[in-house]
């Protein structure tokens, strides 16, 4: 198959692309990558991505990393399959705000989001103790960060306005870790967002994703 | 009507969108913003940027904030009025983004961790960890020895022709040349010095370097 997907279904940022190649609805293989066993950081890996990171990504020759690159590259690549309405690259002015909160999801809710993923859902899978303090801290700043979300989202229907773009996609796979501990209240706490994540959380294309997960049990 | 961009010019991520702005021939106006006495924190700044901080650019009634996606923004509307910084095909452009995604996430989160407690929290009369500081001038090592290799084979970071992929990175590596004590990691890599030359001499940097005087 062109398309494949190196990496672990646990990792947010390889779901992040699932849920893109099934917006767009994209076969792909999935091929897995063993992270207990450190096999992201063997020579054979490091062809796909050099800084040893998951996924890598291939579509034919094209090798690609990073996972929001990847979805910008499938959302454009394949334009006029699936959803056509994940980004809107032919019209600068439309694409504005998407790439606007794009960029927000990776450098406003992403840090505070990621360490209370790594905290509360993957360092249990790892047999690891939970550190209360950072969640605490952590839990602060992504408060902060989604008043503003509210605040958005209270006049707009999604991040990027009408539709569901790719700024909304990329929150994904952090919000459905994070909706499964404690760490749901800093979301529940808010009425605009809440009704937000639920709408994202309930489409096919991410049901699909968590399908996918199921079938490869930790 | 030229592009208001608020925020002092001595800080890195307006710097990031006006030396996009003079490659791409917009004419713009700084609107000073004065971290110091948190202007940017204000009630009146908010309505401009929610998240409290700068670049904000307003072009007419449009408004945008977060450099990367202004530098996005411009490189495209712009595209008749300067050089082409985003790639021609699909492999080219995915390379760009993908090269955007590693300044902003491998590259960037170190600069913004040693700006941070190297400059941000003295200056609210807070002490530097120099644990942290080590951990990430560490971290940067490894991320610069993959831009060595990248760079040994390759011009530009995404290919042949200078993108934004390379342009993004000019505030944070000025940085690390100015007076921290962390130049030798640019400079003892050949490629990646190379590179780092000739991307500071492009016109558009001087012009950027010139409005910091």
């Amino acid at each position: 198959m062109a398309i494949k997907v190196h990496g672990s279904v646990f990792s947010p940022a390889v779901l992040r692309v699932f849920a893109c190649l099934n917006e767009k609805d994209l076969e792909s293989e999935y091929v897995e990558i063993n992270m207990r066993a450190g096999e992201h950081k063997k020579e054979s890996f490091l062809a796909l991505n050099p800084f040893g990171q998951v996924p890598g990504f291939e579509d034919g020759d094209l090798k690609l990393f990073e996972s929001r690159a990847i979805n910008q590259y499938i959302a454009q690549a394949y334009a006029a399959k699936g959803n056509q309405q994940l980004t809107f690259v032919q019209d600068a002015k439309k694409m504005g705000p998407v790439y606007v909160w794009m960029e927000v999801e990776a450098q406003k809710f992403d840090p505070p989001s990621s360490k209370l993923v790594f905290e509360l859902a993957i360092k249990p899978l790892l047999g690891m103790n939970t550190d209360d303090a950072a969640v605490a801290e952590h839990e602060g700043k992504l408060g902060e960060v989604l008043d503003v979300y509210e605040a958005r989202l209270g006049q707009s229907k999604y991040l990027a306005g009408d539709c569901f773009t790719l700024a909304d996609l990329n929150h994904l796979p952090a919000i459905n870790y994070l909706m499964g501990t404690t760490a749901r209240k800093v979301f529940d706490a808010l009425p605009h967002v809440s009704a937000w994540c639920a709408d994202i959380l309930a489409r096919p294309a991410w049901a699909k994703v968590l399908a996918l997960q199921k079938q490869h049990p930790s | 009507m030229a592009v208001k961009v608020y925020g002092p010019v001595t800080a890195g991520c307006p710097q990031r969108v006006l030396v996009c702005l003079v490659e791409m021939g917009v004419d713009f106006e700084v609107v000073h913003v004065d971290l110091e006495t948190g202007d940017h924190k204000k009630p009146e700044f908010l309505p401009l940027q929610p998240f409290g901080q700068v670049p904000v650019v307003e072009d007419g009634d449009f408004r945008l904030f977060e450099s990367r996606a202004i530098v996005r923004y411009y490189a495209s509307k712009n595209a008749e009025h300067g050089p082409n910084l985003l790639g021609t095909t699909l492999e080219e452009k995915a390379l760009v983004d993908q090269w955007l995604e590693v300044e902003s996430h491998n590259f960037n989160d170190m600069i913004y961790g040693l700006v941070l407690q190297l400059e941000v929290l003295p200056r609210m009369g807070k002490s530097t960890d120099f644990k942290l500081v080590q951990k990430f001038v560490d971290n940067l090592d490894k991320v610069l020895d993959v831009y060595e290799e990248r760079l040994s084979k390759s011009k530009y970071l995404a290919g042949d022709y200078y993108t934004i992929a390379d342009m993004c990175h000019l505030p944070g590596i000025t940085f690390l040349l100015t007076g921290n004590g962390f130049g030798h990691l640019i400079r003892e890599r050949k490629s990646v010095n190379s590179w780092w030359n000739d991307i500071s001499g492009r016109p558009a940097w001087k012009k950027v370097l010139e409005l910091m005087k």
